[in-house]
């Protein structure tokens, strides 16, 4: 017989749910009430968090007057993190399913190398880095900027694709072999959409990362026609003539944080299935 | 792709020859010649880790031959990509594509083959009609039961007309009315396709009896006997045969040959006579008998072995009598269903000397002397 839920427990979770709900609601709340209060009141200290003296868009229309304009430095961050997700999105599903399906020499030994690469901090290679990009004239080229960013993404990307192959019983890929598929039609046509939670986390990752990714943009652009969004915000912070423009800063948070929003809500539901593909055989 | 074999070849349609498989240095199947004819349902049965599954595998080309040559169809396929056998399997665990329906379930093949739509959906109704899964044919693998995913992933062979038809344990996963259901099924699916050859693994020995044209035995990687499943039952090769064919066991009694051609000597000197060539006195032997050979000693002929009941199950339309004997040792004796002698009961067991089985001190049964 199913119990009648207790309303007091019932309740208590709910009332636990929607707190949490609210604490981290808040900042993202915030960021965008702060971008609608005009200039003079956006330079006060930040309570009450709504504006008070009046909503405007006066920031939105400021932060597109720094740099070479809004739309220029959403285009480069939009270039950098396509083209970082499909070069991960590539690289990791033929990484991972080799990994996981295929014998060859050193293979353990490579995975773990790779694997390893998660624990060096990046800020402490930056140096060789930096040497290693102007040596191949890829310094302050959004190109450039792509590279490091795949690399960074890729051991991650890789780690979680060969999990979510592991968890393809090999007998589906190989009655594929037997009904006439080659090794490329098995991976595309069998495993691909068997893999896709995978793939869609590997995916939203890179997008993530590469989105909010702020210390290589600075070190790596010096032209600043080059900047991502990110680096166009601290340049916003910066401010001109050494005040801080605080309004266009939140305006310029809520606009890089859209894209984010709108990938998390339709993709989230893959989301939680790649990330716990391969825990439970 | 390649053209399929024709199928007007001569010779058998599938050879193995001197067919090696070892994992590192661990040899798993040593050396196997076999001939299998078109047409022919052939069963490898054997004990888990005999190396049939992986014998099967080597011919379906998932596996690498380490030594030796297969050929299928004529054509030498040794090193060729699986996908290029003209073969169908089925699997143990089914392997359906779960993100397609059972109609691109049993099309998939086919559409890798660019077979044109309409072929490829006539022969989907043909195989899922066959199979009476029609109504099915939109649904997900997942939406479907044990039995019905495997009838899917036979369809899918069928779908494919192949030549030769791989079973990797096809009835593991299914309870014991369905498995039964199934193995009719396939019998039947075997007789409406007279050219197509089948391969069976299997390590149950009723699926071997009931579906195989020849069973080949398998042990530790070694044919053991091939033959009908009546030869392997009626004259088993040696100890190892005569102990996986047949259920409950055949009864193996130590002895030694006796002075007269035929005559054995039990362990408590009792003299047994048979038909088998024993050679020379003195010599190791194993005597066979199986269950259902013997019968209670009524008084017209001697007894051949008696002891105590230790155990009696009582299976309806016959009996098992589990019998300690004076000789020492216990054997079952399958007695009909109205025999139901007490437990500690003395009894008298007797077989014709026709059904004792006679297997020598290598082993291999000894073959009926001349009268």
């Amino acid at each position: 017989m199913a119990r009648r839920p207790n309303p007091v427990a019932a309740s208590s979770y709910h009332l636990a749910g929607i707190t949490l709900s609210l604490a981290f609601l808040a900042p993202l709340a915030w960021a965008f009430l702060s971008s609608l209060k005009p200039a003079a009141e956006a330079r006060q200290p930040p309570l009450p968090p709504w504006p008070t003296t009046g909503v405007t868009v006066e920031n939105y229309i400021t932060l597109d007057g720094y740099g070479a304009g809004f739309w220029s430095h959403a285009s480069n961050s939009l270039i950098v993190t396509l083209s970082t997700v499909v070069l991960t999105v590539i690289i990791s599903v033929l990484a991972g399913y080799g990994f996981s399906r295929f014998r060859f020499p050193f293979k353990g030994v490579f995975f773990i190398m790779i694997l390893s690469t998660i624990m060096i901090p990046f800020q402490s290679i930056l140096t060789p880095l930096f040497l290693i990009l102007s040596k191949a004239g890829l310094q302050n080229s959004l190109a450039g900027l792509v590279m490091i960013y795949v690399t960074l993404q890729l051991p991650f990307s890789i780690f979680m694709m060969r999990n979510a192959f592991d968890a393809v019983p090999i007998e589906i890929e190989e009655a594929a072999r037997v009904d006439g598929a080659s090794v490329l039609t098995v991976l595309i046509r069998v495993m691909m959409p068997l893999v896709a939670p995978g793939i869609i986390t590997v995916a939203i990752f890179a997008f993530l990362a590469a989105w909010n990714e702020f210390l290589a943009a600075l070190i790596f652009l010096t032209d600043q026609d080059k900047y991502t969004l990110p680096v166009l915000i601290v340049a916003v912070r910066s401010g001109r003539y050494g005040s801080i423009d605080w309004g266009s800063v939140q305006a310029g948070v809520t606009v890089m944080m859209i894209p984010c929003v709108i990938l998390f809500l339709l993709l989230q539901r893959y989301y939680v299935r790649g990330l716990t593909a391969g825990a439970v055989k | 792709m390649t053209a399929p074999p024709t199928p007007q070849m001569p010779g058998p349609m599938i050879d193995l020859r001197a067919v090696r498989k070892s994992f590192g240095a661990l040899d798993v199947v040593h050396g196997i010649d076999l001939a299998i004819n078109k047409g022919e349902f052939v069963v490898f049965v054997g004990p888990s880790g005999c190396g049939k599954s992986t014998l099967l595998r080597m011919i379906a080309g998932l596996e690498d031959v380490s030594d030796g040559e297969i050929w299928i169809g004529g054509r030498d396929v040794t090193d060729l990509d699986p996908s290029r056998r003209g073969i169908a399997m089925v699997f143990q665990s089914y392997a359906l594509y779960p993100h397609m329906s059972v109609k691109d379930n049993l099309g998939f093949g086919l559409k890798l083959a660019r077979t044109p739509a309409d072929e490829r959906d006539t022969r989907i109704n043909r195989a899922a009609r066959m199979l009476q899964i029609d109504g099915l044919l939109d649904r997900l693998p997942r939406a479907l039961s044990g039995g019905q995913r495997q009838r899917v992933a036979i369809g899918r062979a069928i779908t494919r007309d192949p030549l030769l038809f791989l079973f990797d344990e096809p009835l593991s996963n299914l309870d014991a009315a369905l498995r039964v259901a199934t193995r009719v099924e396939i019998a039947r699916l075997h007789e409406s396709l007279p050219d197509t050859t089948m391969i069976y693994v299997t390590h149950d020995q009723t699926e071997a009896m009931t579906l195989a044209d020849r069973i080949v035995v398998l042990r530790s990687g070694r044919i053991e006997q091939i033959g009908a499943p009546m030869d392997l039952y009626e004259r088993p090769a040696n100890l190892f045969v005569a102990g996986f064919i047949g259920s409950p066991a055949m009864n193996i009694l130590p002895a030694r040959t006796g002075p007269e051609q035929g005559s054995l000597v039990l362990a408590d000197g009792t003299t047994v006579i048979t038909d088998a060539a024993t050679g020379g006195p003195g010599q190791d032997a194993s005597l066979g008998i199986r269950p259902e050979d013997f019968h209670v000693a009524d008084g017209t002929v001697p007894p051949l072995l008696s002891g105590r009941v230790e155990l009696v199950e009582r299976l309806g339309e016959v009996t098992l009598v589990h019998v300690g004997l004076d000789v020492g040792g216990t054997v079952i004796a399958k007695l009909p269903g109205t025999v139901a002698p007490g437990r500690g009961e003395r009894l008298a067991l007797a077989a014709r000397p026709g059904k004792l089985h006679v297997f020598g001190s290598d082993q291999r049964a000894l073959p009926p002397a001349r009268r």
